[in-house]
């Protein structure tokens, strides 16, 4: 049974159809990376494996249940969401932004777990700042505590390295490694395609609405997909760090 | 009880003493004396018929007002957020006002119900905006043209009014005050208040989880139309309720939320009942000094809040803006 799934699903937004008939699944153990040009259907998929995008076709399932069917706290019990947007309202400390993520437990409680899980993450420092006085940065890795401090156990985060420097996407990546290792499912947006290439799994990639591959990472960034599906002349490289991607425009004719 | 909310209570507890104490009268020490021990005498009637349920309705009125704010801003993620604002108080200023000019004041209830459900039209226009809407600008601007909109039919009710007593009864009420509350008065704004507290209650860890946008909350177990529909409901309840029996008294439900936020962390479910009560606090201290303030006509209490709290908003969306430029 899949953490989470899509079955030929599809999904409309202002008139434009963002999902075509999309299967995607997330099993338990797995880091699966979802990429695509702007606007090829990634958010879309998330958001629609969490019910956040109502769908017109299709069905979105949870742990085996028809997500339209779950009440709303069965959803929080199984599946975690870091959406792109990191506007946070109000100017709350950051371990209680983490501990946001408990909200059926004692605040005692949540804080405790909230404050250990954002030592995890080398945030301990940030605990009692309030998170409009951080970098974007600092308030990326509480927003991701707050995620990873959810109780489901499908994850599923939008673009979560965005905006971070190089040796924090690496971090952010390890530590959503690990926690895939650790037996929860990790989804994720991406679009840095050799990262992409070196931490999932299986890599999901979206072109206009639809999967046009599911597969390892070779396979499913095969010079013909980056043609088809990125408009690029790519080639992989093996270095001792792992695939690297060297890329050109196809209209350049790199 | 946190210490925020005692320091609250006890300042609270102090300014409706001193509201009680002073005033216009001047009463000597042995009319003071006679008074606590005998509500019938001269000073006993100043005190307690007359003082004592004036600082007590101003105290509900800011409460309400206060309360709806947090509310509000909690519910719309937004600090420019209050009744005022969004229009539902000049909605149950209108409700109000028809019911005045159509000769229904008469009737027992028939003004507050009318406020009510001025308010409550405010609530539901509010709640559709919101849920189509995702920028708060887009829907601060909205409350601003309702407010207008409300503003000017109350306009046009004056204009077409065929009763100047009426009209002037009308428009002195819209200018806010506590002056000659009774303790019927409060016994009508007390009862909604709880009510509007009831609620809120219900609503503080919906608005908490709100914090992080509308999806994150949703994925956290948050039903959100049963949060829009309890929050929308206790604002409208404990403002129509204060306009009801107070006319429009602006910028208290804005500036309390706003003057304990900090002393609470910027938590907007542990913000509601500091606000509640910096709100009653803030209205007994403003009409305090509207009695004392030597003038010829006494100030009215709306003017007078408006006149301090037009600053206030300024500073507000300018410190908002500030604070959120990154």
């Amino acid at each position: 049974m899949s953490l989470a799934e899509l079955s030929n699903a599809r999904a409309r937004i202002g008139g434009r159809e963002v999902l075509s008939g999309v299967d995607v699944r997330l099993e338990a153990g797995e880091l699966v990376a979802v990429v695509g040009r702007n606007g090829a259907g990634k958010t879309s998929v998330l958001r629609a494996m969490l019910g956040l995008l109502p769908l017109t076709g299709g069905v979105a399932w949870l742990a085996g249940d028809d997500l339209a069917r779950l009440p709303e706290r069965e959803r929080l019990a199984r599946a975690a969401y870091l959406p792109q947007e990191r506007r946070i309202a109000w100017n709350m400390a950051a371990v209680d932004i983490v501990a946001l993520a408990m909200p059926l437990l004692p605040d005692a409680e949540a804080k405790d777990r909230a404050a250990r899980v954002l030592d995890d993450l080398e945030g301990g420092h940030l605990a009692d700042r309030g998170v409009a006085d951080m970098s974007g940065g600092e308030r990326a890795r509480v927003l991701l505590a707050r995620a990873l401090n959810a109780p489901g156990q499908a994850l599923l985060l939008d673009e979560p390295v965005a905006g971070l420097d190089p040796d924090a996407q690496l971090f952010v990546l390890d530590r959503l490694r690990r926690e895939a290792d650790r037996g929860r499912g990790v989804m994720l947006s991406l679009h840095d395609l050799t990262l992409a290439a070196r931490v999932a799994d299986r890599i999901v990639v979206m072109a206009d609405g639809r999967v046009v591959a599911d597969a390892r990472p070779a396979t499913a960034l095969a010079p013909e997909i980056l043609r088809d599906a990125f408009g690029l002349n790519g080639v992989w490289i093996q270095t001792e760090a792992g695939p690297t991607l060297a890329m050109g425009r196809r209209s350049q004719g790199a | 009880m946190t210490r925020l909310t005692l320091g609250l209570l006890v300042g609270l507890i102090a300014a409706v003493l001193f509201a009680v104490a002073l005033g216009e009268t001047g009463l000597t020490g042995s009319q003071y004396l006679a008074a606590l021990g005998n509500p019938a005498s001269d000073g006993g009637v100043v005190l307690w018929q007359i003082r004592a349920p004036r600082a007590i309705c101003a105290f509900v009125v800011g409460a309400a007002l206060g309360l709806s704010g947090a509310l509000l801003q909690g519910l719309l993620r937004n600090p420019l957020a209050d009744p005022g604002v969004l229009g539902v108080s000049a909605t149950a200023a209108l409700g109000a006002a028809l019911a005045i000019v159509a000769g229904a004041a008469a009737l027992p209830g028939a003004v507050e119900l009318a406020a009510l459900a001025g308010a409550g039209i405010a609530g539901v226009l509010l709640t559709l905006v919101a849920s189509r809407l995702s920028s708060p600008e887009g829907l601060i601007l909205f409350g601003v043209a309702l407010s207008s909109l409300a503003g000017a039919v109350t306009a046009l009710v004056f204009n077409l009014s065929q009763s100047p007593i009426a009209t002037a009864e009308v428009m002195s009420w819209l200018l806010g005050s506590v002056q000659n509350r009774s303790w019927i008065d409060v016994a009508w704004v007390t009862p909604a208040l709880l009510m509007a507290w009831g609620l809120a209650t219900l609503s503080s860890r919906g608005l908490r989880l709100l914090t992080l946008g509308e999806e994150v909350a949703a994925t956290s177990g948050l039903s959100l139309g049963r949060l829009r529909g309890v929050v929308v409901v206790a604002a409208a309840v404990a403002t129509g309720s204060a306009v009801a029996v107070a006319g429009v008294i602006g910028f208290v439900g804005l500036a309390a939320p706003h003057l304990v936020r900090g002393l609470v962390r910027g938590d907007p479910g542990r913000l509601l009942l500091p606000s509640a009560l910096a709100g009653g606090l803030m209205l007994v201290v403003a009409d305090l000094m509207a009695r004392l303030i030597p003038t010829d006509q006494e100030l009215k209490l709306g003017v007078f809040t408006a006149l301090v709290g037009a600053p206030l908003f300024a500073l507000i969306a300018w410190r908002a803006a500030r604070e959120w430029r990154s």
